[in-house]
């Protein structure tokens, strides 16, 4: 992280030496730091019961309750029923393979990016995190535009080996979820572990070489052990993801596949009955759901620390060409990286292209031709019945929201990162764990929860701007904090104390040391923020009213019409400004974004 | 085992880290590298080690080249300043990994009772004076045992080339000083190759049979300690082994065997069968070599301005014919105080002519041996 | 210290008036009809041309369509609205099929020809609910569709037996009756010819001919026109759209289903709101609804087009299951056709 580089306020020392020692200023909360960072965490403490803890808990108190009182036969129902311990095995089970094909899929990148050089690396590792803030539903275009049975893949091997049927049975089926759940999770392995392995001496694989390991050996008894707790931590992470992924199940799935999430869905948001048995049922599935995400949130965490305490200074590890050559382009290592690449290419870049080439495309009766048509529509200020205002103003919308979430995600996630990385009380991790609750809580819960909320008194606030800003803030602001936490784990308290001993007070050293110091964590933290606010669809479906669109519900509105180039072209406008969002950040400094 | 390299090259992108070395480390024996940190020395160790290959020239074991041999296949044992001792395994399996990849027959392990033989570790354990901590995990040692399990672990595949690199560089002094004696006597009771490398070079002297030393890129003197000691073939040498009074003069006449020098207007006598009239020349003398206020061959007035006290010695700071020397006298002398007016001598035989560096070599920068 | 925490708040609280503000400035003036409806009908439907109109008759009046997704959703939506705490809504447009369970919560307002004249020029046929929540706007007949240019006339099943053969492996993409109307009118129409618990053995053998399940009409079609499956289930009239989409009538069947449009009991603005309804009965959008909705006017005296002589098709038996059978059953079915569908027996 960029330690001291902004001179002025971090390495001159005369400010503090002459305010502060020769005429001290006494601060008459001076001496009660706890007392007044308590207060100070107050506010988004209140923030987050108001517009999370409590909306969720009136939802699954649902579940808990029969006739007023507590009691326990929903979850007793739920799982003594075959059919919804299907569900809930299904659910694991689908997010257990597709965590598998996120390491498989992220780990050799992670391996490239940590061993070779190549032109434009720090571009493209940057690029590798848009897929993850995509909205599913742009996601679920993509691979249907190119993994359908009418896809262009199929349509290509179909007429390259004279088929009569599609070859490729991706879309419909467990293994289009898992693809689509590698596709948007793969990066996020890829990420940890890449920081982890960075981090890694190479003088550890190297001893084991020269005692006789083959690079197999050495991968496997040293390598792969000592950047284990970057790729479990990782991997916790996206299973929680796929665990509570919900439109991808239904889209890329076909409607034959039913998880938690989706059962959750169905039942609290889709069939309620005037008995509200479903929604008890639904409630009660919820929270069984939320105690399991919970879970291995916790194990996240506990990876996440262990990765911390493991954390070595050493020289950036030396990185070779990638390109050295027709000799060794052709060795059969290189082979296999061509391959994996082909392949990843395919499923990371494939998708993204095929939602270009079909918004630069209209389909006429005499077969088709490239057109600009759909991105001039989707610029236009005119107004939409099918948007309840014009294309250009969702993109408007989203970038506000997406401004005023981070806005208020910023702060709420520094004070909430600063009282977990200085705590050091016992129940630090598990308060920790309650803070991630949201990003334990599936979208679709969380949207409904508040929806409730905001429908009634004292925050009427369903169909407006303020509800969407407030849904955002929560789900985003879990990522400002674990972007935050380790830089302020890693800041070295003798900083802090050397300041104070000149004379700074508490905080005039938070603002003048420590936050210049993880101003680059923070941004990070920020801009990855905003481009999960950008993505963010089923909170904002739910909670806005038109007029209030933003990109990924006019994607989604898009999509119910006939036409398919304008959703296309929408979504490659969000595809572009989250790449931006992720090039000006590398451009910024900041490369290891931490999740 | 003989290790040579022939006229070795190697770029990293456009510095060049090594230019035309030749080097050859004989059986059994154990060669010092020693030079300032960023000469190149680690990559010679990593070149034999089979982690760089060479833009150019050989790397020959018994004179069969090992240019195509991976490094897990070349025997060597390996020492890193850090020791990387696997943080996920215990003192045991540490020494053992090595074991489990002796699979030839040729290349037996250390009188072990086969692959993976447990009284070949504990044997290296004791040998290494670990014996008891087979269970300890590395976080769970101090950095001398830490250093004596990657010593143990190196050697236990029955390595033919041992390969250390600044092996001590992390210890307290006194620690270094005693460990350095043992890895000595290892590696004479193995009869190992060996190849030290070290930025200390009064470790490389204590150590070696034989002290390479190295400038960026170069090798500047390959030679018996006392070689290098006493004869530097170059001023960079001369400078960079031991505490000398280096002092530039010219040759202002010859007398018998010896040349007439003038240093700062004062004339002093070296031996030396080489020299050419009004030629510049830079000699060393040696601090021990300086006796005060003893009669001797060359006598120069100076004054006394520093006395440092290390203990048994006394470092006297003398200016002299233009600059300041070093004299080591004896602690007990207390008849020397700072100001003092004092002869300095020393005999004729004890001056060196060190030739002029052709090429100019940054100062190295001599790094202090505590760290 | 306090003033940083007041700070703190400070910011946090201007972000969330700037939104309020934002949203007020959105909301404007005059008094407001919001219309909650399925999203094809604002995506092909007459939606901006009844706004428009129907803004120019009554000065001041700002119609807003709020359409998230299928019809049953909508349902869901409103539903969980007014549950938790009220709605918006003051229209509610949607599937006959699901007015026993919107007259089970009560949230319609009942009508009549008194409040809504042009209520006397919809077939009395569509007429199913005595009590006139739901008034009809248009109908048409649940049939399956299927794309000419892939399967030849002599492909084609001619029986819901027939459509489980293995020829038709994964050639219908089909809705899911949960959030999707024509989903739901396709699962009463197995029910109506297999009987209960019939039906579930005959969605057994459905299973493998199904490619996937949409949750919604748009989603299906689309997939359909964009070529993953032959055969969709969709409306009689689709060729009127398209000529290359013809309807297949199994069992020489169609099953009817009828879109109606109520009033929420908890809307402020009764008089606008059944306004909305005479001009959606009028001729001058009922004629518009043929071409957008591809859907037949309820409005019996509405002309249709020309071509519709010959491209809109009305099956020799519409069948239609009594909305009494469907409010007794409606949720056991639905739990039960879901159980099978996710886990295939």
């Amino acid at each position: 992280m960029g330690q001291a580089r902004r001179p002025g306020t971090v390495g001159s020392v005369r400010p503090f030496g002459r305010a502060f020692t020769l005429t001290p200023r006494p601060s008459p909360l001076r001496g009660r730091g706890v007392g007044g960072e308590g207060l100070l965490l107050l506010f988004p403490l209140l923030f987050l019961v108001i517009f999370f803890y409590a909306p969720l808990a009136h939802l699954l108190r649902e579940g808990l309750t029969k006739d007023g009182i507590f009691s326990l036969e929903f979850i007793r129902r739920i799982l003594t029923d075959d059919y919804f311990q299907h569900v809930i095995l299904f659910t694991l089970w689908q997010a257990f393979l597709s965590t598998l094909a996120s390491i498989a899929l992220g780990l050799p990148l992670a391996y490239i990016l940590t061993h070779y050089d190549f032109p434009l690396k720090r571009v493209i590792r940057a690029l590798t995190i848009v897929p993850f803030v995509l909205p599913a539903i742009t996601v679920a275009l993509g691979f249907a535009l190119l993994f359908g049975r009418n896809g262009y893949l199929n349509q290509f091997l179909m007429s390259l080996f004279g088929l009569s049927e599609p070859p490729l049975p991706i879309m419909y089926s467990l293994t289009g979820i898992v693809l689509a759940h590698a596709f948007y999770n793969a990066p996020i392995i890829t990420r940890t572990v890449h920081a982890a392995w960075e981090r890694l001496d190479p003088r550890y694989e190297e001893s084991a070489r020269a005692l006789g390991a083959s690079r197999f050996y050495v991968f496997k008894d040293v390598t792969l052990p000592m950047i284990l707790p970057g790729l479990l931590s990782g991997a916790a992470l996206v299973f929680i993801f796929c665990f509570l992924s919900f439109p991808i199940v239904l889209s890329v799935g076909g409607g034959r596949f039913s998880t938690i999430e989706v059962e959750v869905y169905t039942r609290v948001v889709t069939r309620l009955d005037p008995q509200f048995l479903n929604y008890k049922i639904g409630a009660a599935l919820a929270l069984i759901g939320l105690v399991l995400s919970l879970m291995m949130t916790y194990i996240y965490l506990r990876m996440q620390g262990s990765l911390a305490r493991q954390a070595e200074h050493v020289r950036p590890r030396p990185t070779v060409p990638l390109f050295a050559g027709v000799r060794d382009f052709l060795r059969p290592t290189k082979l296999l990286l061509w391959l994996y690449m082909l392949f990843s290419l395919l499923v990371f870049v494939g998708p993204m292209l095929a939602i270009v080439a079909d918004s630069l495309w209209e389909d006429t009766p005499t077969g088709g031709r490239w057109t600009l048509r759909w991105y001039s529509y989707i610029f236009t200020p005119d107004y939409e019945a099918l948007l309840g205002d014009s294309p250009l103003r969702a993109i408007l919308n989203s970038l506000s929201f997406g401004l005023g979430a981070t806005a208020i995600a910023v702060p709420l996630g520094l004070i909430f990162a600063y009282v977990i990385a200085r705590l050091r009380w016992g129940g630090r991790r598990l308060f920790d764990t309650l803070l991630m609750a949201p990003l334990a809580t599936s979208s679709i819960v969380l949207a409904f929860a508040l929806l409730r909320a905001f429908n009634a008194p004292p925050f009427r606030l369903v169909g407006t701007a303020t509800a969407v800003i407030i849904a955002h803030a929560v789900i985003i602001f879990p990522f400002i904090v674990r972007a935050l936490v380790p830089v302020l784990e890693n800041l070295d308290m003798k900083i802090v104390e050397m300041a104070r001993s000149l004379g700074a007070s508490r905080w005039r050293a938070l603002r003048e040391i420590e936050l210049p110091l993880v101003a680059t964590g923070l941004i990070a933290g920020a801009v990855f923020a905003f481009a999960l606010s950008l993505g963010e669809m089923s909170a904002t479906l739910m909670l806005a009213r038109p007029g209030l669109n933003t990109m990924p519900v006019a994607v989604y509105r898009f999509l119910s019409q006939h036409s398919l180039g304008a959703p296309s072209a929408m979504s490659v406008v969000m595809i572009v400004v989250s790449a931006l969002a992720f090039v000006v950040l590398e451009r910024l400094g900041e490369r290891a974004l931490k999740l | 085992m003989r290790v040579a390299l022939r006229n070795i090259t190697k770029r990293f992108g456009t510095t060049l880290a090594l230019e035309n070395i030749s080097l050859e480390v004989g059986d059994g024996e154990l060669l010092a590298l020693v030079g300032p940190s960023g000469c190149g020395k680690t990559t010679i160790l990593r070149l034999i080690a089979g982690f760089e290959t060479p833009d150019a020239g050989d790397i020959l074991f018994n004179d069969q080249s090992v240019l195509g041999v991976p490094p897990e296949r070349r025997g060597v044992g390996l020492v890193f300043q850090n020791y990387a001792l696997f943080p996920h395994m215990n003192v045991f399996q540490n020494v053992a990994y090595g074991l489990k990849f002796v699979t030839s027959p040729l290349a037996p392990p250390l009188k072990g009772e086969g692959v993976g033989g447990r009284s070949c570790v504990q044997e290296l354990l004791d040998l290494v004076g670990l014996k008891g901590l087979e269970h300890r995990m590395p976080a769970e040692l101090s950095a001398g045992q830490q250093q004596r399990v990657a010593l143990a672990r190196a050697l236990a595949p029955n390595p033919k080339v041992l390969l250390l690199d600044e092996p001590l560089s992390a210890l307290d002094a006194k620690l270094r000083e005693r460990l350095r004696l043992e890895i000595k006597k290892i590696q004479r009771s193995l009869k190992i190759t060996t190849l030290y490398v070290t930025h200390d070079q009064e470790e490389a002297l204590a150590v070696a049979d034989r002290v390479a030393v190295m400038s960026v890129a170069h090798i500047e003197q390959i030679g018996p300690p006392q070689e290098v000691y006493h004869a530097p073939a170059t001023e960079f040498v001369a400078r960079f082994i031991g505490r000398g009074n280096l002092v530039t003069g010219q040759i202002v006449g010859r007398d018998g065997e010896s040349l007439v020098i003038s240093v700062g207007g004062k004339m002093i006598r070296a031996r030396s069968a080489y020299g050419k009239l009004r030629q510049s020349v830079t000699v060393l003398v040696r601090p021990e070599r300086i006796h005060i206020n003893q009669p001797a061959e060359n006598i120069l007035m100076g004054t006394i301005r520093g006395i440092e006290f290390a203990g048994d010695t006394l470092w006297v700071h003398v200016e002299a014919a233009g600059t300041t020397l070093i004299a080591k006298a004896n602690a007990l002398d207390t008849t020397l105080h700072e100001g003092d007016i004092v002869q300095v001598g020393f005999a004729t035989s004890d001056i060196s002519l060190v030739p002029s560096d052709q090429r100019s070599p940054p100062t190295p920068s001599q790094e202090p041996s505590q760290r | 210290m306090l003033r940083r925490a007041a700070l703190v708040a400070l910011l946090i609280g201007s972000v969330l008036a700037w939104g309020t503000a934002f949203s007020l400035a959105q909301a404007g003036e005059g008094s407001k009809l919001v219309v909650y409806v399925y999203e094809s009908f604002v995506a092909w439907g007459p939606a901006k041309f009844i706004k428009t109109e129907f803004e120019k008759r009554n000065p001041g009046v700002e119609v807003e369509f709020v359409a998230t997704g299928p019809s049953r959703a909508m349902l869901a939506r409103l539903i969980n609205e007014l549950i938790t705490g009220g709605t918006p809504a003051d229209i509610f447009m949607g599937e006959i099929n699901d007015v026993p369970r919107l007259k089970k919560f009560g949230f319609l307002v009942p009508l009549s020809e008194q409040e809504i004249p042009n209520l006397k020029t919809v077939s009395k046929e569509l007429l199913l609910d005595p009590d006139m929540t739901l008034i009809p706007y248009e109908h048409g007949f649940i049939t399956l569709v299927y794309d000419s240019d892939k399967l030849k006339p002599e492909e084609l099943p001619t029986t819901f037996a027939e459509l489980t053969k293995s020829q038709y492996q994964k050639k219908l993409i089909i809705q899911n009756p949960l959030t999707s109307s024509v989903g739901h009118a396709f699962l009463f129409w197995t029910i109506y010819n297999y009987g209960d618990p019939g039906y579930l053995d005959y969605w057994r053998q459905l299973l493998p001919t199904i490619l996937t399940i949409q949750p919604g009409w748009s989603a299906a079609y689309k997939l359909f026109t964009k070529g993953e499956a032959p055969m969709v289930v969709s409306f009689s009239t689709d060729a009127c759209f398209d000529a290359r989409y013809k309807p297949l009538l199994l069992n020489n069947q169609g099953y009817r289903t009828i879109f109606g449009a109520g009033i929420v009991k908890s809307t402020d603005n009764p008089r606008l709101s059944r306004a909305f309804l005479d001009f959606l009965l009028s001729a001058e959008v009922q004629e518009k609804l043929p071409d957008t909705e591809v859907m037949f006017p309820a409005n019996s005296q509405a002309k249709l087009p020309e071509k519709w002589q010959t491209c809109a098709v009305i099956p020799p038996s519409p069948v239609m299951l009594s909305l009494d059978l469907v409010a007794e059953n409606d949720d056991r079915w639905l739990d039960e056709w879901a159980r099978l569908v996710v886990r295939g027996r």
